[in-house]
């Protein structure tokens, strides 16, 4: 078998190389180095993760439970699509889309630790006090995930209201209820989004150095 | 964030893959390591290619280095998408940035020990052993380098950096197979007794049947007798047979 006269392995190298170079003039467009270009000619599909990609910092990523979220809040959109369909006045979209978000940010903030404690656990620290930071940032991120398993947990507890709701007879006040259910948890869910919240007590070398 | 040099990654690669592909995960910081990665895996897995090729001597060194590389690069490529699938049914999918970089430094360090074994290989080869050592030696050797690369790449790729049994095992299993795959498609790296020294050989059946029948001193032939994996030495001496000639592979041929 041939390729336009030459030997199909010849053929099969050169339309690689020639994926190559496409790939790495994608990847010079978008601001990576010269070397990562001219690397794509050996390796592109390997590099190709990077396409789409700036060299920017990109935003943080799904963490742990970005699955549970997932899960959690398209299990209550059904309802409440349900809901509205049989004429239900169900208008708390709005709010649990940004309780939505609000957890992402902080299951996104779990993440981001657990990569700094995989890093600094993959380094081996030997100073005492690194090594009880590093405890206490764990823990820290211990209470941060259990607070956010706690405020799933009330979605889904939520849901339980929304579908009562739907058997009411008194509508207005258990749609106050439910409303009263998703502002506690919105509140819940800020106070794990700021980051300061994840460490309770101070780092432990902190609180020997001051008098 | 300092860039690091080719040497550090060299260190990093061998006593610290997972660190590595933690620090640079997010593709911003792609431009770092991508391009000592790639020198780290085609200086070392072509200098142990040439050492392979010199069993043979002549343009095979040259043979051998190129596509040695080109073994570990074409077993990552082939079957990364499939590793990922796999470990997404963990829970959580690694994103494809930080897979490509995973098969990166795995194979940088199969390289890098592969390097490691490079003046052992030398010796033993200009000692001219017969045929089935060298072949058994090969594969040996590169199982063995190729265990610790396997497991950088099945511990990148599960959430939180920990190795399970099935996915790690499956990992080993499916990366290992392909890679032995690989290089049967791109052999010969040390060439069959009676045929002539060639870039690649005509594609032909698959790398268990090939290794076990040379192992045996089993090499199939054509009608007239030759060798039919690889072009045929005009010297080489017909045999007659059933498909197979059985061939003594002591000493210089």
């Amino acid at each position: 078998m041939s390729f336009i006269g030459l030997p199909s392995w010849a053929g099969a190298a050169l339309i690689y190389l020639a994926l190559g170079l496409a790939v790495g003039a994608l990847l010079l467009r978008a601001g990576h180095p010269h070397s990562t270009a001219a690397s794509a000619l050996a390796a592109w599909p390997l590099l190709l993760g990077l396409l789409g990609s700036s060299t920017q910092k990109p935003p943080l990523q799904g963490g742990p439970k970005a699955e549970a979220i997932d899960r959690a809040f398209g299990a209550v959109d059904d309802l409440l699509e349900q809901q509205r369909a049989q004429g239900a006045n169900v208008s708390w979209g709005g709010e649990l889309g940004d309780l939505r978000r609000a957890l992402e940010a902080a299951d996104a903030r779990i993440a981001m630790v657990d990569h700094i404690l995989d890093d600094l656990r993959a380094a081996s620290p030997d100073a005492a006090s690194v090594a009880a930071d590093l405890d206490d940032l764990a823990a820290a991120r211990e209470r941060a995930a259990a607070e956010l398993d706690a405020v799933l947990g009330g979605v889904h507890r939520l849901r339980i209201q929304v579908g009562l709701l739907a058997l009411s007879e008194i509508r207005d006040e258990a749609a106050q209820a439910v409303q009263q259910r998703l502002r506690e948890l919105h509140a819940r869910a800020r106070a794990i989004e700021e980051i300061s919240s994840l460490g309770a007590d101070p780092p432990r070398a902190q609180a020997a150095a001051s008098p | 964030m300092k860039s690091p040099n080719l040497l550090s990654i060299a260190v990093d690669v061998l006593t610290r893959p997972d660190r590595l592909v933690n620090r640079f995960d997010q593709p911003s910081q792609a431009g770092a390591v991508v391009g000592p990665l790639l020198i780290l895996l085609l200086l070392g897995a072509g200098l142990f290619g040439a050492v392979v090729g010199s069993y043979d001597g002549g343009w095979q060194l040259l043979y051998a280095g190129i596509k040695l590389p080109a073994v570990l690069l074409l077993a990552a490529v082939v079957s990364l998408p499939a590793l990922r699938v796999l470990h997404a049914q963990q829970g959580r999918s690694v994103s494809t940035w930080r897979a490509g970089l995973a098969a990166l430094v795995g194979c940088a360090r199969v390289a890098l020990l592969s390097t490691a074994l490079a003046p052992v290989f030398w010796l033993i080869y200009s000692l001219d052993p017969p045929y089935v050592l060298s072949i058994l030696m090969l594969v040996c050797g590169l199982s063995l380098v190729g265990l610790p690369g396997l497991i950088t790449v099945a511990r990148a790729l599960s959430p939180g950096g920990r190795l399970r049994f099935g996915p790690t095992l499956a990992t080993i299993a499916l990366l290992g197979l392909v890679m032995a795959q690989s290089g049967w498609i791109l052999r010969p790296f040390v060439v069959t007794p009676g045929a002539e020294l060639t870039m690649l050989c005509p594609r032909s059946g698959d790398v268990v049947t090939g290794l076990s029948n040379r192992l045996r001193g089993r090499v199939p032939v054509d009608t007239e007798g030759h060798p039919r994996d690889c072009a045929t030495r005009e010297d080489a001496a017909p045999a007659q047979g059933d498909g197979y000639q059985h061939q003594e592979f002591g000493g210089v041929y």
